[in-house]
């Protein structure tokens, strides 16, 4: 499995890092070292087994609608970069009422 | 009375009586961290005046005859991927840095509901991520039996802590091994729980269906000590277990003669040699002369365990640290629009592994690779978990016996230039994450050298038989201390 | 324009009337001041882990039943990565292929007819947070309030041909869902959100043309407005020999148009797996039926049984069930009120308009039962007259009360003393000769009608009008006779 220079611009747009040339190679060794490690999961015969998707095997339980308290304004907003007044600041969101 | 060599549980007992200072006992462990927290880098956090005021007010108590708790005056270490209120948690990561909760984790609130105290917070791989604390990008750890040496990882510092007698107890996490390796590496006792046992609530996740809070100790009665305190169902958290809790002190000292005792024979191959060889051979041996009946087992699926583990661990880390993007908490840089904070933010914050592990776990999730991948690796899960239950199924097993990590502590840099090498470091733990059982690492014969280095013996358990295995391990560690 | 057919598909996202958030036990409102029904779950703070609301999964099942789907017997939540500022976890938990409830139809009123909607699946996720914009500064402000409230996603298939089918289903949907109580689906708050595919193609083509999505539309009003333009837009684009790019638009409310959305359109991969975080869900049979057997009674039932019980006609029937709330008071007044036709006549010709013009939601009235009955049985005993009716009863709905109690704070009590009233009947004949020429000459519809009117000025409308009839009718024969 090779990974191409596209391939891998397009992993670090959906796990937002940006990487310098320098690094951008190495990143891209790394991965493709490791891609090939775990090829050998290939030899496996599949087909009939039951992908494991949690590793506890009871239900969930469920919790009742029951308020418990929230834990107020300042505290959320405690640990924040920027805030506002009673708001988070991000950076000028382009498009409104639009998430994608 | 040399509170660093007295049991946590005696010590609690002695507090809660009025016998014993809780203030004494702490000082005893703050004068190690002032002779050795130097040169050992265990701790990210001491907050020695909080430490010594809650340990006077629980002497208070004590006079007044109202202190109470299992845990009562003992101080704890806690891994600093574990939030606890008012204090930084950091996750030994440049992005969390200044990040300080408003909240406890669950098993803090455990602690401190039992009357431990919280002594600082420690060391780690950045994120969890690494078997040898070399990547923590806050501070370096070393290994207090040599030096020169790595501590293992992630729970480096935990382990450090206890084994240079800074903490009596301390709580580590494992994703891969992250508690057993360090302790092995250490000389100390470490255990991973079944997934479910201990709540992981204000757990900073790594990879959330493998992740789960361990103790760390130098003796297997305060191991089983904090997993009694911190084990049970946490209405916070959906994967926690309503399996009951046992008394696990209660049963420790009950013999093991008869234990059918399982060695997967597929541990034994290439990847163990020399003195991790010699040293396991010699534990198993204890074992039979204690009268413990060990069988030869097969866990087919074993060569699978390090490709399964990367794919599914770094699948979820993926995930799992989307949110560090510079909004509500966390490290924030660049300016100017909102793509290039978030991307600036995550680069700047995160270190070299961590993005690595992002990057591998972006992929095996990405469209078209879903199904070579992940889905693949999913279903060599069950595999391997399957291999457990059929060994402890069929060959009626009470455990199983394996070492706990391949080779003692290695030198600082030694492996850190290859990621790949490194992961294989968790080639006997990280199939116990996988299958979701509990496992125990126990001191065990050390490798020779000068000063001789410590190796861990691993003992496996089936799901929620915590109490099999901490009882199986007091008996080698007394076997242990008969030898020396 | 011609020889083009629109095809839509809706997802309609439902906000849950729970009292708490999907994963936290934070308080599902809307108005709270910013940020302040926030707690580590929702804002994504570290450690936090989610736990699933009970209610949620019941407002869900009974969605699903209510639409005619399957409830799965085991569901799970899975992760839809992607980055935005009010999606704090960088991902939303969300249901991928193994929803709540699938293989739905869902019948509704059109046209004077009926039409049946395929519904794909619904399933529960989590809405975000909300960004708000300012103006007057560079930055972006982000409120985490609605960050966790539970919602469930009803897809239906590409089942609809014009923008009043959309329409129609819409409002049958919000009728349904306010029914079972699963949601107040009020579009302006954003508790009902719909996102259209629109794609057009030639007439009797049975391929589908490429959609486009159409977010943000923000009222019922604008649905229609918004399909009608990108229907538009999409052919003559066609028309003119372009092509439609798969994208989305939003569309813009006082522009009446859409537009691409301008951020970038990465081609998104929300690399959905399973919520490690949440086990699968099983769902036993006999749970389903508990849920089914408390699920209250559905508006198509609800009017056959007003029909069939109270005479109702067809027609009344439907206008007195549009809402859950309406109808059951009326059939609370029907318990008390023999008189099935007033009744009638009282709620679709007064209720609702006062209703709609004082901007009142029926559980928001002061009405009840009795204050109703109490209120027509002044009207039967001639206390007071119909318009008096009237405005007692938009006193009642907007800050209720005792029925007779308003009327005599109001001096609306009717005038009853006949010697009285006989005397201003008296004067009002004596003032009007041309009446009772009127009233000989075989008028006298015209001549009462116009004496009526000068006897009720002279008594400020006080007057009973049963008994001024009466009088001036006695009057009347006896001049005539005479």
């Amino acid at each position: 499995m090779e990974i191409d220079d596209e391939l891998a611009r397009s992993i670090l747009k959906l796990a937002k890092l940006k990487l310098r040339g320098d690094e951008f190679g190495e990143y891209r060794r790394r991965l493709q070292e490791i891609l090939e490690y775990v090829g050998m999961l290939d030899e496996l015969d599949l087909k009939s087994v039951v992908p494991t998707a949690c590793a506890a095997d009871s239900s969930t339980i469920l919790r009742d609608d029951d308020g418990t308290e929230s834990s107020g304004r300042d505290r959320i907003l405690s640990n924040a970069p920027s805030r506002a007044g009673a708001f988070f600041k991000v950076p000028r969101i382009i498009d409104q009422g639009g998430c994608p | 009375m040399d509170s660093v060599r007295m049991t946590a549980a005696r010590a609690a007992g002695l507090i809660r009586s009025g016998d014993l200072k809780s203030a004494e006992y702490l000082d005893a462990f703050l004068k190690a961290i002032s002779d050795r927290e130097r040169e050992v880098g265990a701790f990210l956090t001491i907050d020695r005046a909080a430490a010594m005021r809650a340990a006077e007010e629980t002497d208070r108590s004590a006079s007044a005859g109202k202190a109470r708790g299992r845990l009562c005056g003992v101080p704890v270490a806690v891994k600093d991927n574990i939030c606890t209120a008012g204090m930084r948690t950091t996750c030994g990561s440049r992005i969390l840095e200044n990040f300080i909760p408003f909240y406890d984790a669950h098993v803090v609130k455990r602690i401190r509901e039992e009357g431990g105290i919280v002594l600082g917070k420690t060391n780690m791989d950045e994120f969890a991520m690494g078997s040898s604390t070399e990547n923590s990008a806050l501070g370096v750890t070393r290994n207090p039996r040599d030096l020169s040496r790595v501590p293992g990882g992630s729970s480096g510092g935990s382990a450090a802590a206890v084994a240079a007698g800074m903490a009596p107890l301390a709580l580590g996490s494992e994703t891969g091994g992250s508690v057993r390796q360090p302790a092995s590496l250490c000389g100390v006792v470490g255990l991973k729980p079944t997934y479910g046992r201990v709540s992981r609530y204000g757990l900073v996740a790594f990879a959330s269906s493998l992740d789960q809070i361990g103790p760390l100790a130098a003796c297997v009665e305060d191991a089983a000590l904090l997993l009694g305190v911190t084990a049970g169902r946490d209405s916070k958290d959906s994967t926690s277990s309503e399996e009951e809790v046992p008394d696990y002190a209660a049963s420790l000292d009950d013999p093991i003669c008869g234990l059918r005792l399982g060695v997967p024979r597929e541990y034994l191959g290439e990847c163990l040699k020399g003195d991790g060889r010699d040293s396991f051979d010699r534990a198993v041996g204890l074992f039979r002369d204690m009268g413990a009946e060990i069988v030869d087992v097969s866990l087919p699926h074993t060569r699978y365990v390090i490709s399964t583990y990367c794919i599914i661990a770094t699948a979820e880390a993926s995930s799992n640290l989307a949110r560090y993007d510079g909004m509500r908490y966390g490290l924030r840089t660049g300016e100017d629009d909102l793509e290039d904070l978030v991307s600036s933010s995550r680069t700047d914050g995160f270190g070299p592994e961590v993005k690595r592990r992002i990057i591998l776990g972006t992929f095996v999730l990405g469209s078209g690779y879903y199904d070579a991948f992940y889905l693949k690796a999913r279903k060599a899960r069950t595999l391997i978990r399957e291999d457990f239950s059929k060994a402890f199924g069929e060959s009626r097993l009470d455990a199983m016996l394996t070492p706990a990590s391949p080779v003692p502590a290695f030198r600082f840099g030694e492996k850190a230039g290859n990621p790949l090498e490194m992961y294989l470091c968790d080639v006997f733990t990280a199939a116990v994450n996988l299958a979701g059982n509990c496992a125990i690492s126990v001191p065990s014969f050390p490798a020779p050298a000068s000063p001789p280095l410590p190796l861990g013996l691993q003992i496996i358990g089936d799901a929620f038989r915590e109490q099999v295995i901490l009882r199986i391990a007091r008996a080698f560690e007394k076997a242990m201390e008969a030898k020396s | 324009m011609t020889g083009w057919e629109m095809v839509v598909g809706l997802e309609v996202h439902v906000q849950l009337k729970t009292r708490t958030k999907m994963f936290c036990g934070c308080e599902n409102r809307f108005g709270a001041p910013p940020n302040s029904l926030v707690c580590p779950v929702c804002a994504g703070m570290p450690g936090s882990l989610p736990t699933v609301n009970r209610k949620a999964v019941e407002l869900g099942m009974m969605t699903g039943i209510a639409l005619g789907c399957r409830i799965a017997s085991r569901t799970m939540f899975d992760r839809k990565n992607y980055f935005y500022p009010d999606l704090p976890k960088g991902y939303q938990i969300s249901q991928f292929d193994r929803p709540l409830a699938s293989g739905g139809s869902f019948r509704f009123p059109f046209g004077g007819g009926s039409m049946e909607a395929s519904i794909t699946r619904a399933h529960l996720e989590e809405d975000s947070g909300k960004n708000v914009h300012d103006a007057s500064t560079d930055g972006s402000f982000v409120d985490l309030n609605r960050a966790g409230v539970p919602l469930i996603e009803i897809v239906t298939g590409p089942v609809f041909r014009s923008a009043r089918e959309v329409s129609a289903y819409l409002a049958a949907l919000k009728q349904l869902l306010q029914y079972i109580g699963a949601s107040d689906c009020n579009m302006e708050r954003g508790s009902l959100r719909c996102e259209p595919n629109v794609s057009v193609r030639k007439a009797g083509s049975t391929s589908l043309g490429t959609k486009t999505e159409i977010k943000n539309i923000n009222s019922f009003k604008s649905v229609e407005k918004a399909l009608e333009y990108e229907f538009r837009r999409q052919t003559e684009a066609l028309e003119s020999g372009g092509r439609i790019l798969q994208q989305t638009m939003l569309w813009d409310d006082v522009a009446g148009s859409t537009a691409p959305m301008r951020s970038k359109e990465e081609a998104h991969d929300y690399r959905y797996f399973p919520e490690p975080d949440i086990p699968p869900l099983e769902i036993a049979a006999d749970w389903v039926e508990r849920v089914r057997a408390s699920m209250p009674e559905l508006p198509d039932a609800r009017k056959r049984r007003f029909v069939e019980s109270f005479g109702l006609r067809e027609y009344d029937a439907a206008v007195l069930t549009a809402s859950r709330d309406f109808s059951s008071l009326f059939e609370e007044c029907a318990r008390l009120w023999p008189n099935r036709r007033r009744l009638c006549s009282l709620f679709i010709t007064d209720l609702l308009s006062i209703l709609a013009d004082e901007k009142i939601e029926v559980c928001d009235s002061r009405l009840s039962a009795q204050s109703v009955a109490s209120l027509l049985r002044m009207e039967e005993e001639g206390a007071v007259g119909k318009n008096q009716v009237r405005e007692i009863l938009a006193e009642l709905a907007k800050a209720g009360g005792d029925p007779p109690a308003i009327a005599a704070s109001r001096g609306m009590v009717q005038l009853r003393d006949e010697d009285e009233i006989g005397a201003l009947v008296t004067k009002a004949i004596a003032e009007s000769p041309e009446s009772v020429a009127d009233f000989r000459a075989g008028r006298g519809k015209r001549a009462i009608g116009f004496l009526m009117g000068n006897v009720v000025r002279a008594m400020n409308g006080k007057g009973d009008p049963k008994i001024i009839r009466r009088l001036l009718v006695e009057k009347l024969e006896n001049q005539s006779r005479s």
